[in-house]
């Protein structure tokens, strides 16, 4: 793999996948907490 | 940028702080859970960005920027490392200790610890108590330090006069709004600092000519994100997994109004780390660029004020001036944070649990024994500040490292422990019941 496409996965679509895995806790953790 | 500029950003953050700190007086003055964690009443949000905020501080503007200025792309795993680690204390950490607060009516760490351990006697809240006092203190005096330098590095005050204008900021406020006023600066204050890094880049790139000639002026190893992985990672997620053990990040997660607000704070806290931190991050590569063949700026503390410099050179004289009001900010709201800890420590911990016990103290009189507190704390870190050695700063930040480390790996476990413990209702003491298991029943 190139380092600009590693560079572009790192910097756009890591952040991004980063900021998915909260809301999928948010969604999974919700019946889990409420019970 | 001009002095006016900076002056006037810096006269309306301090107003909108002392506006706060007014407004929260009221409430802060019911009783100590008020004056400590806002009688657990602080909105989700701003218990989101406050925690995110208390733990990063400055360093998202100095120390992370000069990271990636440093060593390029690869400082994105330090960013992954702990907000990968926060984010899970938010959804698995906080929201046991928040309930566990509640339940057994817990307003400092070592009040968890002590219910928790079922500390009859006082002991360990001695234990704990009393090397909080000690090395949060001589912590709040390296920041009036740090903050006096600030004031007088951008703004041309007096040594001695920055430091006692730092220390007299942080005093009003943080003496009459407590923990309610010392959590809404810092939400202010994350506001402010997302909005400087978000917007840094958008005008410093197309400046230079656009992200493709910016490329061009990288160090090659900058675009390389495998440079440094590992050791990025496991650096990251201990910083992460330590801002779970410091008594002011634990007085957030108490602080919260509902334990389930704790997850929708985990979502808000990611996403204020992974925009200003990445952010930060492309900045500091943009430095690269921007300062090509610059050699003043090849140590680490040089490299440093990479941000800064760009924030000067790039943004709007009104705004770059509310960016080093940020950046100050920054720095008080690391020390207020200490402040209420040595406070509560004190009131909740020594007086009101251990000297006074089994005696009813009334509320009003404990926060006013709180203020007190607060006013003396700050005039002994004055004092430490005042004397201003070098070396004395350099042990300060030795023992805190060595002491507080200790201490909190000490206790991190059985914190850990205690809270993810199935039968936590039930006290367990780990020398009393050797032959029960610890997880598990």
């Amino acid at each position: 793999m190139s380092e600009s496409v590693a560079f572009v996965l790192v910097m756009l679509v890591l952040p991004l996948a980063i900021l998915a895995t909260p809301l999928l806790l948010y969604v999974w953790t919700g019946s889990r907490w409420k019970g | 940028m001009s002095l006016d500029a900076k002056a006037l950003a810096f006269g309306a953050y301090f107003l909108i702080i002392l506006v706060i700190g007014v407004w929260a007086t009221r409430f802060s003055s019911r009783g100590v859970s008020e004056y400590f964690i806002g009688a657990r009443s602080v909105p989700r949000f701003v218990v989101a960005l406050s925690a995110v905020v208390s733990g990063r501080s400055a360093w998202v503007f100095t120390g992370l920027a000069g990271l990636a200025y440093r060593d390029g792309a690869s400082a994105v795993w330090y960013i992954v490392g702990f907000t990968i680690a926060e984010m899970l204390l938010f959804f698995f950490f906080a929201i046991r200790v928040r309930r566990f607060g509640e339940a057994r009516d817990c307003v400092t760490v070592t009040d968890i610890l002590a219910a928790r351990l079922d500390d009859r006697v006082g002991r360990l809240r001695v234990a704990v108590a009393v090397p909080i006092v000690i090395f949060y203190t001589a912590y709040i005096a390296a920041q009036f330090d740090a903050g006096g330098k600030a004031l007088a590095q951008n703004y041309g005050v007096e040594g001695h006069t920055a430091i006692i204008a730092t220390a007299g900021i942080i005093l009003f406020y943080t003496l009459l709004g407590g923990f309610l006023a010392v959590s809404y600066t810092d939400a202010i204050q994350a506001v402010f600092m997302i909005s400087a890094l978000v917007l840094l880049p958008i005008l410093l790139i197309p400046a230079e000519g656009g992200w493709a000639v910016v490329v061009q002026h990288l160090n090659p190893s900058a675009m390389d994100p495998m440079k440094i992985f590992i050791g990025m990672m496991i650096g990251g997620i201990g910083l992460g997994l330590g801002s779970g053990g410091n008594p002011h990040i634990v007085a957030r997660y108490l602080s919260i109004r509902d334990a389930d607000g704790l997850r929708f704070a985990g979502v808000i806290g990611t996403l204020w780390n992974v925009v200003m931190c990445w952010c930060a991050v492309l900045i500091g590569i943009s430095g690269q660029a921007v300062f090509r063949g610059e050699t003043t700026l090849a140590t680490k503390q040089a490299s440093e004020t990479v941000l800064l410099q760009l924030t000067q050179a790039y943004l709007p004289p009104l705004l770059a001036g509310f960016v080093l009001a940020a950046l100050f900010a920054a720095i008080m709201s690391t020390a207020d944070s200490q402040l209420l800890v040595v406070a509560s420590s004190i009131v909740r911990d020594l007086v009101q649990r251990v000297i006074f016990k089994g005696t009813e103290l009334s509320q009003r009189m404990l926060v006013m024994l709180s203020r007190l507190v607060v006013l003396g704390v700050t005039a002994a870190a004055v004092a430490v500040a005042w004397r201003g050695a070098e070396s004395l700063h350099a042990l300060i930040v030795l023992a805190w490292s060595g002491v507080g480390g200790g201490a909190r790996a000490a206790t991190d476990p059985l914190r850990l422990l205690g809270t993810s413990y199935r039968n936590w209702r039930h006290s367990w003491h780990p020398l009393r019941d050797r032959n029960r298991p610890l997880l598990g029943h």
